[in-house]
């Protein structure tokens, strides 16, 4: 028998789906092109090679592996707020689990991409799988990456499922198309109190093992760095520093994300103010972590002084990179905690604008890291100081990336809840179970 | 002795079985993944199927607790 679940803003949730809007078409249109001039970009790359990229000898990673890092630290958002703060029995994290999981399903493709794009032959990209061997960085990547897409695309439907269905039952006057993949995603879901059961059971048992996931994945990207003995990259901290860098610009992410859906979606009354008060909390705390990283990164390399290691530091603090060191340090760091501890109280405006900043300064932020050291080289035959100046190629892929999330992340709140009905909804059935348990979930001790 | 140090240095080093380990990651977790969501699905049939056992509500009413 269906378990009986009300949910006081389901109307409001489910209003987005019923009708797509001439703003919709023409903004899917204008991201559309983005991608396509993107796509114009990778083909004269495809067939001219990367000469007609700024990356050289010796500077081989710039941009696109910036991408890289920066999307899938993006991704880690959804993991953080959908299975940590489910381990830690955060309630006030149900509403805005589907938006944050959206981000890691739709960055984490563009994440994977970054690296195709980067490669002068992307059809070797197969060579993991022929040649793979482990002691390569590259394939722990490989394997992480894939195994946490995989995943997450599983975690998201899982929690997904009871939504479809509902959109199944209720969105009847919506075209024939629409109704049709409700009727296959949902997998003939009925909304039985033993179904909703289970699914509470294995979105807690993924939970632990996401994140242990993703811990491990930016830890991992952070080695394919780490493994090497360049300066700036080999540190035992370089695995921390990416994970806290990833949860800090993902949760940033999160909260753009959600000011944007409130506002176009009309859903005030089901993501409140006081979530992005929740949010706030976190990201003054993940900005002090952040400013820890740092002082703990450099303060080390100072006291170090290996003539190596400090050729790159001095880059960073008043050479070459100082303007974008110092830029990355005002965006991430000095105005982001300004804001979030003297405005973003109550002020979703504000806080958008340093969730903003932070991750216009979380991508330069990988930029420094992975660039600078590159153009000092130590090997004999390559004395020379490296130079890299991105072309318009690089540019246009890396709107078209961007372009490319934002159009999935677009399209899929169109047709897809974006605030979980299921799980903010309460149980109205079964009058005994009611009063100490409010639905078929986890209610833990000290929780209400 | 050798020959087991040699298997085990062959796996990390030599080309290939690092490619096989990511494959039979993948398929393993699409395995698991697959029988975890027929599981969720079928709750239904073996709710109908079985008869209801004081046993079994009472371990889910603890673990809701």
């Amino acid at each position: 028998m269906p378990e009986q679940r009300t949910n006081k803003d389901e109307v409001s949730i489910l209003a987005p789906l019923r009708e797509v809007t001439n703003g919709d078409r023409l903004l899917w249109a204008i991201l559309v092109g983005l991608v396509g001039f993107g796509g114009y970009a990778y083909y004269q790359q495809w067939t001219s090679g990367l000469g007609v990229t700024g990356l050289n000898r010796p500077v081989y990673w710039g941009v696109y592996i910036t991408n890289f890092v920066f999307f899938i630290g993006l991704a880690h958002s959804g993991t953080f707020i959908s299975a940590i703060l489910r381990l830690a029995g955060a309630e006030w994290r149900k509403p805005l689990t589907r938006a944050a999981e959206a981000i890691t399903i739709f960055s984490l493709p563009f994440g994977v991409s970054s690296i195709l794009i980067d490669m002068g032959r992307p059809e070797r990209a197969f060579n993991v799988i022929f040649y793979g061997r482990f002691q390569s960085p590259l394939l722990w990547d490989f394997t992480a990456v894939s195994l946490y897409m995989f995943s997450s695309v599983v975690f998201f439907y899982l929690s997904l499922l009871p939504d479809i269905a509902l959109c199944r039952d209720r969105l009847t006057e919506v075209p024939a198309w629409q109704q049709w993949m409700y009727r296959l995603l949902a997998l003939g879901w009925q909304g039985s109190r033993q179904q909703y059961h289970r699914l509470e059971r294995v979105l807690d048992g993924m939970a632990i093992f996401m994140t242990m996931l993703v811990v491990t994945v930016h830890t991992v990207v952070s080695w394919v760095f780490g493994m090497t003995v360049q300066p700036g990259w080999h540190t035992a901290l370089i695995g921390p520093f990416f994970l806290l860098g990833a949860i800090f610009s993902g949760t940033a992410a999160v909260v753009i994300a959600l000011a944007v859906l409130r506002r176009v979606y009309h859903l005030e009354a089901a993501l409140p103010v006081s979530l992005f008060n929740s949010l706030r909390k976190l990201l003054i705390v993940f900005t002090l972590g952040w400013l820890y990283m740092m002082v703990a990164e450099y303060l080390t390399t100072f006291y170090g002084s290996l003539s190596d290691e400090m050729a790159v530091f001095w880059q960073k603090f008043t050479g070459d990179f100082a303007w974008m060191f110092w830029l990355m340090v005002v965006l991430v760091f000095v105005l982001p905690l300004i804001i979030y501890v003297f405005l973003g109280k109550d002020r979703i405006g504000w806080m958008v604008t340093a969730s903003v900043l932070v991750n216009i300064g979380m991508w330069l932020e990988r930029y420094v890291v992975i660039v600078p050291t590159e153009t000092r080289p130590r090997l004999l035959y390559e004395l020379v100081i490296g130079t890299y100046s991105p072309t318009w190629i690089e540019g246009a892929i890396t709107l078209a990336l961007f372009s490319g999330m934002i159009l999935l992340y677009a399209v899929f709140t169109r047709y897809f809840p974006i605030v979980p009905v299921w799980e903010t909804a309460e149980v109205v059935d079964e009058a005994v179970e009611t009063t100490p348990r409010r639905r078929w979930g986890i209610q833990r001790a000290g929780t209400k | 002795m050798e020959q087991i140090v040699s298997a085990i240095s062959g796996f990390f080093t030599d080309a290939g079985p690092g490619g096989v380990v990511v494959l039979a990651v993948i398929v393993l977790a699409s395995f698991v993944y697959f029988v975890v969501i027929r599981w969720i699905l079928q709750a239904d049939e073996d709710e109908l199927s079985a008869p209801p056992k004081a046993g079994r509500d009472f371990r889910q009413r603890s673990f809701n607790k």
